[in-house]
C-alpha cells in the first residue's frame, strides 16, 4: 500500500474520484430530466388549467379531430373523444393519474425491497435463503401475468394498482440491497464502526443505507417507466384504475374500437405514453453509466 | 477532553495489582465448510489456546507473521471474533461470560486502532461524524452541547487541523486518516486500546509520526495497548512485553529488551535474525537462521510442537509432545530445548 | 565500465483535469552490469514511475522526456515494441505483488517457461523440465509437482519464487524488482532477498530495487537513489550516504527507523508528503524540511557533489555528520 502505488496515489491526490465520475452522461440526464419535469407539470398544473369532468357529456362534440374547433369555438389541440371530452384535458388527469401511481408504487417496492434486502443480506441465514427464493420465485413469474392475477381478486381501484405494482417490483430493490449489505457487511469500517458498540441498526443507517442511494436512484429510474407501463396494461386491460379517474391506460382502451376512424383517441396517449418511458430508459442508463457502471445489464 | 484516569506508574514496577486485561487459554475458530452443502466439515484455530496478562499502562506487543493469529486474537479481545473456549477478564469482568448489557458497557473501555486507514473510515462521511459517531452511540460520555468543544480538542490532540472537520477521508493522506482512526478510537476515553498494524500502511516518515503520537496519548491519558505487529522494530520500540505468536500459539514471552537480546525459541531467534538493519556494517550479525518453507495451514496445524517442520533443532520429541510455554531460563518459552 | 541501463534528465508527465502533473521531474542515474542499485522513496515520491517509464509500462497519456538508454539504445521517443524485444534477454520485471501478476487459468510451470515457447520455439516438453530446473534454482519445494499447480495453490512467498524464476527463464541481465517483499512476511522476505542475492552472485545480474524499505536497501544494495518528489536527492554508495547523509529528507528517514533500542523518542520527518499536482516553489521538501531557509523556498538546489557524493540540498554542508 505505502510506496508502492505511487502512480496511484498520483492520480488519487489530483482528482479525487467522487468528482471525477460527474462527468459521464449529463447531456442525456438534463435532457430526460427535462422531458420527465415537462410531464410533470402537465399532470400538475394540466389538470387545473383545462378542467376536466369524467362524466361530461358533450356529444355536440364527439370525436373531433385534433387541431379542430369546438361548436363554441375553442381549439382541441389533441381533438376529442366519444363522448366529446377534450382528449388534452383528459390526458393531462391520466398523467397524474399514471404518474401518482407510478411514483407511489415504485416507493412502496422500493421499501418493501429494501426491508427485504436488509434482512437477507444483513442478517443472511436461513432468513436469506427463504427470501431469495421467494424472489426467484417471482422473477421466473412473468411479472404482468402476477399483476394481472392479483388485480383480478382485488379488484380495479387507484390503491389496489399501486399495490399489485409494488408487489411486483421489490425483488430488484431487494437484490440491490441485499448485494450491498453483503459487500458492505465485511468492510472494516463496520468493524470499526462495531467496536464503537454500535448496534446493528446504527451500523445498517450509516454503513449500507448511503451506499444503497446510488444503486436505488438507477434503478427506481429504469423501473418507473415498467410500472407506468404496467398500470397502463393493467387499465387497458380493464384491470387498473376505474373509469371515473382516468389513466392512460383507460384512455387508449377507450379508444380502442374506433382506430379506424378516431385513431387519436388511443395514438395521442400513446405516444405521450411511449415519450415519458423512453425518457425515464434514458435517464436511467445516463445514471447507471454515471454511478454504477457495473449495474450494466440489469 | 476532560480528565482521563490517572496516567500510570512510568516505570511500570511500583503497581503490581491485578491486570487490567487477562486472557486465558483463549481459542477462537472458524468453521470450514463443505463447497457444496456448506456443511461444517472442520474448524480452524486461528488462536490455539493463548494466555497472557496486561497491566494498566503498559504495552504489549504481539508479534507474528502472516497466519500467526494475531489480527484473529485482536478482534476476539475486541469482541469482533467469538471465543470458542477460554476467557477474556478486563477489569475482573469475563468478557465471554458476564450479561450481554455488562459486555457492551464494559466493551466501551476497549477500542481498536485498524490497520488500513483508507478502509476503516466510512468514505460517506465527515471526520466531524465520524469521531461524534462513538458519542451518539453512548451518549452519557458527552453531552451534545459539548460535541463542538471536544471534537476540536480532541482533533488538535492527534495532530489534525479542527478545521478540518467537515472534510471527508478521501481529502486526507494515509497518516492522516490514521489520526481520524485514533481519535476515534479515543473518543470514547477507553482504558485499553488494541492497536492492530497501526503503522503498517504508512510511510517511513509517517510512521513515526504516529508512533510518538501513540507513545503521548499513552503518557497523557494513561492507556494500556495491546500492540499487534508484524514488524519487529515497531514492537522494540513500543512494547514493554512482547509474546511471540506462531500459528496460533505463544512461542515465547519476555520483557522487550530481554526477548531481543536473548530469545530462546528457534523461531523467535529465526524471526530476529531475519530483520534486516539499519546500518548492518556497524554491528557484527550472528548468522541469519533462514527458515524452510511457509507457516502450516491453520486447517491442518503439525503434531506436537506446531513449529517444528520449519524448526532446525527438532528432534522425534517434538512430533509428539507439544511444549509447554513455562518459564525455561528466564522467561516463557513453549520448546523443549529453550532455556 | 559502459552502463546497463543509463537514465538522464527523465521526465514523466501526466495530464489530469487539474493539470499537468509532474511525477518524475529530471531523474538521472546509471546501473552497471551486475550492481544493485536501490531506487527508495515514500509514496508519490515518483520512484515506480521511473522504473514503469523504463520497462514502457506507463499507462497512456504519459508524457515522457528525457533519454533512457539501456546497453546504447535510445527507448525514450521509439515504440514500445523497442522495449518489448528487451524484455526477456535483457529486462525483467517482477512485481510486488505476484498473485495479480500470475495467470490464475495457467499452470504455473507453464508461465514461467512461456517466453521460452513463444520466443525461442522451445517444446513443450523440453520447456516443462527448464521449468521444473527454474523452480529448483529458486528454491521451490518439491517441484516435479508443483510445476504442474494453479498460482492459487502457492503461497505468497512462493508465488514471489514463482515470479522469480519467469523473471529468470530468459537469464536477464537487468532485473527489475518493485517492492518485490513488502507484501511478504520477515522470514520469507529473508528468503527471497537471498535468493536474489545468491543468484546476482552466480548471474552476474544487475538488479534495480525499488523499495520504500531502508534495513532491505543497506542489507542488498551497493548504491542508492533516493527519490523525493519526483526528483533525486542524494545518491551514492548505500553504505557512505547512510553514515554520512547531506540531505535533510534522508537523515529524517533514517532517524524515522525505529531501529536503535534505546532511542526514546523517534525524530520524524514533519507534515505530510506533497501533493504531486501542486508541489511547493523551490526545494520541493522545504515545507518539511528543518533547516530550510529564505532561498530554499524560491530556488531550486541542483544535485551536485559534496563531500563525497551527489545530494540536492542548499545547505548539505550542514546536514549529517
Amino acid at each position: 500500500m505505502t510506496a508502492t502505488s505511487a502512480m496511484a496515489d498520483t492520480i488519487e491526490t489530483t482528482a479525487p474520484p467522487a468528482r471525477r465520475r460527474g462527468r459521464t452522461g449529463t447531456v442525456r440526464i438534463v435532457g430526460s430530466l427535462a422531458v420527465v419535469a415537462f410531464y410533470a407539470l402537465c399532470a400538475a398544473f394540466g389538470p387545473i388549467l383545462f378542467r376536466f369532468d369524467p362524466v361530461a357529456v358533450d356529444t355536440r362534440n364527439r370525436l373531433l379531430a385534433p387541431l379542430s374547433h369546438t361548436s363554441e369555438g375553442h381549439l382541441v389541440l389533441f381533438g376529442t373523444d366519444q363522448i366529446g371530452q377534450d382528449l388534452l384535458a383528459k390526458m393531462m388527469q391520466g398523467a397524474r393519474v399514471s404518474m401518482t401511481i407510478g411514483i407511489s408504487a415504485l416507493l412502496l417496492s422500493g421499501l418493501i425491497g429494501l426491508v427485504f434486502g436488509i434482512l437477507a443480506g444483513w442478517f443472511g441465514g436461513w432468513l436469506d435463503s427463504v427470501l431469495m427464493r421467494l424472489a426467484d420465485i417471482q422473477l421466473a413469474f412473468p411479472g404482468i401475468l402476477l399483476a394481472i392475477l392479483i388485480a383480478a381478486v382485488l379488484g380495479p381501484s387507484v390503491g389496489n394498482v399501486i399495490v399489485v405494482l409494488s408487489i411486483s417490483g421489490w425483488v430488484t430493490f431487494a437484490r440491490v440491497t441485499r448485494g450491498q449489505a453483503l459487500a458492505t457487511k465485511n468492510r472494516e469500517y463496520v468493524d470499526a464502526t462495531r467496536v464503537l458498540g454500535a448496534r446493528t441498526w446504527h451500523v445498517v443507517r450509516t454503513c449500507v443505507l448511503p451506499s444503497c442511494r446510488a444503486p436505488f436512484l438507477v434503478i427506481a429510474a429504469l423501473h418507473i417507466g415498467d410500472v407506468i407501463l404496467a398500470e397502463a396494461s393493467l387499465s387497458f386491460l380493464g384491470l387498473g384504475t376505474p373509469a371515473t379517474t382516468p389513466s392512460w391506460g383507460t384512455t387508449i382502451a377507450g379508444g380502442r374500437d374506433l382506430l379506424s376512424t378516431a385513431w387519436w383517441i388511443s395514438a395521442i396517449p400513446g405516444i405521450a405514453l411511449a415519450v415519458l418511458v423512453v425518457a425515464f430508459g434514458v435517464l436511467g442508463d445516463a445514471l447507471r453509466d454515471r454511478y454504477d457502471p457495473k449495474l450494466a445489464g440489469r | 477532553m476532560n480528565p482521563m484516569p490517572a496516567p500510570s506508574d512510568e516505570s511500570g514496577t511500583a503497581v503490581a495489582g491485578p491486570p487490567l486485561l487477562s486472557v486465558r487459554d483463549l481459542v477462537t475458530s472458524f468453521p470450514i465448510r463443505s463447497t457444496l452443502l456448506r456443511r461444517e466439515i472442520g474448524r480452524i484455530e486461528a488462536v490455539a489456546g493463548v494466555s497472557f496478562d496486561l497491566p494498566a499502562g503498559q504495552t504489549l506487543g504481539i508479534v507474528g507473521e502472516s497466519g500467526s493469529g494475531k489480527s484473529t486474537l485482536a478482534r476476539t479481545v475486541v469482541g469482533l471474533a467469538r471465543a470458542r473456549a477460554g476467557s477474556v477478564t478486563f477489569d475482573g469482568t469475563d468478557l465471554t461470560a458476564a450479561a450481554p448489557a455488562e459486555v457492551r458497557r464494559r466493551r466501551r473501555d476497549i477500542q481498536m486502532i485498524f490497520q488500513d486507514p483508507y478502509a476503516s473510515l466510512n468514505p460517506g462521511r465527515t471526520v466531524r461524524q465520524l469521531v461524534t459517531e462513538a458519542w451518539q452511540i453512548h451518549p452519557d460520555v458527552v453531552p451534545r452541547d459539548r460535541w463542538p468543544a471536544e471534537l476540536a480538542e480532541l482533533l488538535a490532540r492527534v495532530g489534525l487541523d479542527p478545521g478540518h472537520a467537515d472534510r471527508y477521508p478521501h481529502q486526507f493522506s494515509g497518516g492522516q486518516r490514521q489520526r481520524i482512526g485514533i481519535a476515534r478510537a479515543i473518543a470514547l476515553r477507553p482504558r485499553l486500546v488494541i492497536c492492530d498494524e497501526p503503522v503498517s500502511a504508512l510511510d517511513v516518515s509517517i510512521q513515526a509520526q504516529v508512533l510518538n503520537l501513540l507513545r503521548d496519548l499513552q503518557r497523557d491519558l494513561g492507556l494500556t495497548y495491546l500492540f499487534i505487529s508484524h514488524d519487529l522494530s515497531v514492537v522494540r520500540h513500543v512494547a514493554d512485553r512482547v509474546a511471540v505468536l506462531y500459528l496460533g500459539r505463544i512461542v515465547e514471552e519476555a520483557p522487550t529488551a530481554e526477548i531481543f537480546a536473548a530469545p530462546t525459541h528457534p523461531y523467535t531467534q529465526a524471526l530476529l535474525s531475519a530483520v534486516p538493519r539499519l546500518r548492518p556494517w556497524r554491528e557484527t550479525a550472528p548468522e541469519p537462521i533462514v527458515l524452510a518453507g511457509d507457516i502450516p495451514s491453520p486447517a491442518n496445524p503439525p503434531s506436537g510442537c506446531r513449529f517444528r517442520t520449519r524448526c532446525p533443532r527438532a528432534e522425534d520429541v517434538c512430533a509428539i509432545e507439544p511444549p509447554a510455554l513455562t518459564i525455561r531460563g528466564t522467561h516463557p518459552a513453549a520448546c523443549h530445548f529453550a532455556g | 565500465m559502459e552502463p546497463l541501463l543509463r537514465v538522464r534528465e527523465l521526465r514523466v508527465r501526466f495530464a489530469t483535469r487539474h493539470g499537468t502533473v509532474s511525477a518524475v521531474d529530471g531523474v538521472s542515474f546509471d546501473v552497471y552490469p551486475g550492481e544493485t542499485v536501490a531506487i527508495v522513496g515514500e509514496s508519490g515520491s515518483g520512484k515506480s514511475v521511473t522504473m514503469q517509464a523504463v520497462m514502457g509500462l506507463l499507462p497512456r497519456g504519459a508524457q515522457v522526456s528525457g533519454s533512457i538508454t539501456y546497453r546504447g539504445t535510445e527507448l525514450v521517443g521509439r515504440p514500445v515494441s523497442v522495449t518489448r524485444a528487451l524484455c526477456g534477454d535483457e529486462l525483467a520485471m517482477i512485481f510486488q505483488d505476484p498473485l495479480s501478476s500470475l495467470n490464475p487459468v495457467f499452470r504455473v510451470g507453464r508461465q514461467i517457461t512461456e517466453a521460452l515457447v513463444r520466443r525461442r520455439g522451445m517444446r513443450r516438453a523440453a520447456a516443462r523440465e527448464r521449468a521444473v530446473e527454474l523452480m529448483t534454482r529458486v528454491g521451490i519445494p518439491a517441484p516435479e509437482l508443483r510445476v504442474d499447480e494453479y498460482p492459487h495453490q502457492f503461497s505468497g512467498g512462493m508465488r514471489q519464487r514463482a515470479m522469480i524464476a519467469m523473471a529468470l527463464a530468459m537469464s536477464p541481465r537487468l532485473l527489475i524488482a518493485d517492492e518485490p517483499t513488502t507484501a511478504l512476511d520477515v522470514t520469507v522476505q529473508a528468503q527471497i532477498m537471498r535468493l536474489l542475492a545468491s543468484l546476482r552472485e552466480s548471474d552476474g545480474m544487475a538488479l534495480a530495487l525499488i523499495t520504500h524499505d531502508l534495513g532491505v536497501v543497506a542489507d542488498a544494495a551497493d548504491r542508492v537513489v533516493l527519490m523525493y518528489a519526483g526528483r533525486v536527492v542524494e545518491t551514492g554508495p548505500t553504505r557512505e550516504v547512510y553514515e554520512h547523509c547531506r540531505h535533510p529528507y534522508t537523515e529524517g528517514l533514517l532517524a524515522s527507523v525505529p531501529d536503535d533500542a534505546d532511542v526514546d523518542r523517534l525524530v520524524p520527518i514533519s507534515g505530510q508528503p506533497p501533493n504531486p499536482a501542486s508541489l511547493p516553489g523551490g526545494c520541493a521538501f522545504h515545507p518539511r524540511c528543518r533547516y530550510a531557509i529564505e532561498r530554499c523556498r524560491t530556488e531550486r538546489p541542483p544535485l551536485s557533489v559534496v563531500d563525497g557524493h551527489p545530494s540536492a540540498c542548499h545547505r548539505s554542508q550542514e546536514v549529517g555528520g
